[in-house]
């Protein structure tokens, strides 16, 4: 008999998992010059502390000799710590490759020519950046105090100076009305050869500033028409995993097959959106590892305490995660009698646990019933 | 024994299978279940699978070794290794997969 996989044991991980992550996205501070409207690591920010260097150089050695290709280097914002360049190098020595998300506004010339020394820049895969607007007027609306100028300066440098700079527009209540310019912004003005999209979640201090950041729906679909416009325009330079865009893709996917008399797309049909937990996991600023930084609550061990490979194979934290994509969407109440199933995934399992407190459940932005208007968003936020 | 003529010089990857070659410092070795290993050059970003012969190989030469001296080395790990001239032509056809990514000569 098939174990049924709410019940499996969840020391065990599933078929597929890799010996170790082929990735860790690495929060390495939770202290920030910024203080946005839409910041989902908020709530970890304010209730754990920084880890020294030299832990997280002791971390790099375990990853490195697992290893694990990649880190991602985020926070908080990264360059507000002073120690900065020694984590990279620490990175570099662990023969491990890494990017780096930021909010730009640290980036100055000092920091740019500090990235020439040893392999610093060999090494870099990408950096992004956040813009939220085209002016100052509108970018620091969500993201104050006084950003945008410093942000865009940042950028500028990145760009002059050739690093594998990337972009990201996070779509808020603000903004939808200046995507055009945005676009015009970073793709004409700045010379970027695209830039990639999400959209403000129920997270952090985005679930307090409610609708005053996020989108209501009827902005929402007119960022979908906005974006995908614009992207033809732009002969497909913006990109998208989520928000708006991503889901103006989802419903055209869907529109289309449908209308050829196809009951669903391969694969599909599960919990199965997240395929990151195969090969990622995440360490948030006090080491504590999860599944991804915008799990924060699900412990699976903290770093130097822990084994990572220990961690990685027997979490239940994570192994449950992982399991979701067993469960099949016609098991779940709000999807009973959907005639959407075959093509639907659930949607991202940190929205899920956000918006209604559970992992196991599907996330309305994702749901193409909602979008048709057959049935009400099903989610609390 | 001496190694065969036509393989002692610079081959199309540059590696002379005459002298002595160590894993390049800069490349992680991942190991993948009972699949073998995954080798990744973090300067290249190159990645390689080799094969649970290779991986023992890999471990060998994690200091200066000849050609001869890792043939040697396998024949004596592996009880059902074939015969010399064998071994010898897979460690070469092995060795200048490696090249130039993931070995270097010393
Ligand atoms: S979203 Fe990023 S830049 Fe903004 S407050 Fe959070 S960590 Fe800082
Ligand atoms: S479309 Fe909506 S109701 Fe249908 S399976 Fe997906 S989430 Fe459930």
């Amino acid at each position: 008999m098939q174990e049924h996989p709410l019940y499996a044991d969840l020391t065990v991980p599933p078929k597929g998992v890799a010996q170790a992550p082929i990735s860790v996205d690495l929060a390495l501070t939770g202290r920030c010059n910024l203080s946005c409207k839409y910041c989902f690591y908020a709530d970890s920010m304010t209730t754990r502390t920084d880890l020294p260097a030299g832990r997280w150089l002791d971390f790099f050695t375990e990853l490195g000799g697992l290893g694990v290709q990649r880190v991602c280097l985020s926070g908080g914002e990264i360059f507000v710590r002073p120690d900065i360049f020694t984590l990279i190098d620490g990175v570099i020595e662990s023969r491990m490759r890494y990017s780096i998300l930021s909010n730009g506004t640290l980036i100055t010339e000092k920091v740019i020519s500090s990235f020439s020394e040893g392999k610093r820049r060999l090494r870099m895969d990408s950096i992004q950046v956040s813009i939220d607007g085209s002016c100052a007027e509108i970018h620091d609306l969500s993201r104050p105090h006084k950003s945008f100028d410093r942000a865009v300066r940042g950028l500028r440098l990145l760009v002059e100076a050739k690093f594998p700079v990337t972009v990201r527009v996070t779509l808020n209540h603000h903004n939808i009305n200046d995507l055009e310019k945005i676009a015009g912004l970073l793709i004409d003005d700045i010379g970027l050869s695209g830039f990639s999209t999400n959209e403000a979640e129920a997270m952090g201090t985005a679930r307090c500033s409610g609708q005053n950041i996020m989108l209501s729906e009827e902005e929402r679909r007119q960022a979908m028409k906005a974006l995908s416009e614009l992207n033809k325009q732009y002969g497909g330079r913006i990109g998208a995993t989520a928000g708006p865009l991503a889901r103006a893709k989802m419903v055209k996917e869907i529109e289309e097959k449908i209308s050829r008399g196809e009951t669903g797309i391969p694969g599909r049909g599960t919990l199965c959106s997240c395929g990151g937990v195969f090969a990622k996991m995440a360490v948030l600023h006090d080491g504590t590892m999860v599944p991804c930084n915008m799990l924060p609550t699900l412990t699976m061990g903290v770093i130097g305490m822990h084994s990572l490979k220990e961690a990685w194979l027997k979490s239940p934290a994570i192994n449950a995660v992982r399991r979701r994509r067993e469960i099949p969407l016609s098991a779940l109440p709000e999807c009973a009698g959907c005639r959407y199933t075959g093509f639907c995934s659930g949607g991202c399992p940190a929205s899920v646990l956000a918006k209604s407190g559970r992992l196991i459940g599907t996330d309305s932005l994702s749901c193409f019933r909602a979008y048709a208007g057959e049935v009400e968003p099903h989610d609390t936020l | 024994m001496e190694p065969d003529k036509n393989t002692t010089g610079p081959n199309k990857t540059g590696i002379r299978l005459d002298g002595r070659i160590t894993a390049n410092p800069v490349v992680s070795c991942r190991i993948e279940g009972d699949n073998g290993a995954l080798l990744f050059n973090a300067d290249t970003d190159n990645t390689l699978l080799i094969n649970p012969t290779g991986i023992i190989v890999w471990n060998f030469i994690n200091q200066p070794r000849t050609v001869e001296e890792i043939v040697e080395y396998i024949t004596r790990s592996c009880s059902n290794s074939p015969d010399h001239a064998t071994v010898r032509k897979d460690i070469e056809t092995f060795v200048t997969d490696l090249a130039p990514d993931f070995i270097s000569e010393v």
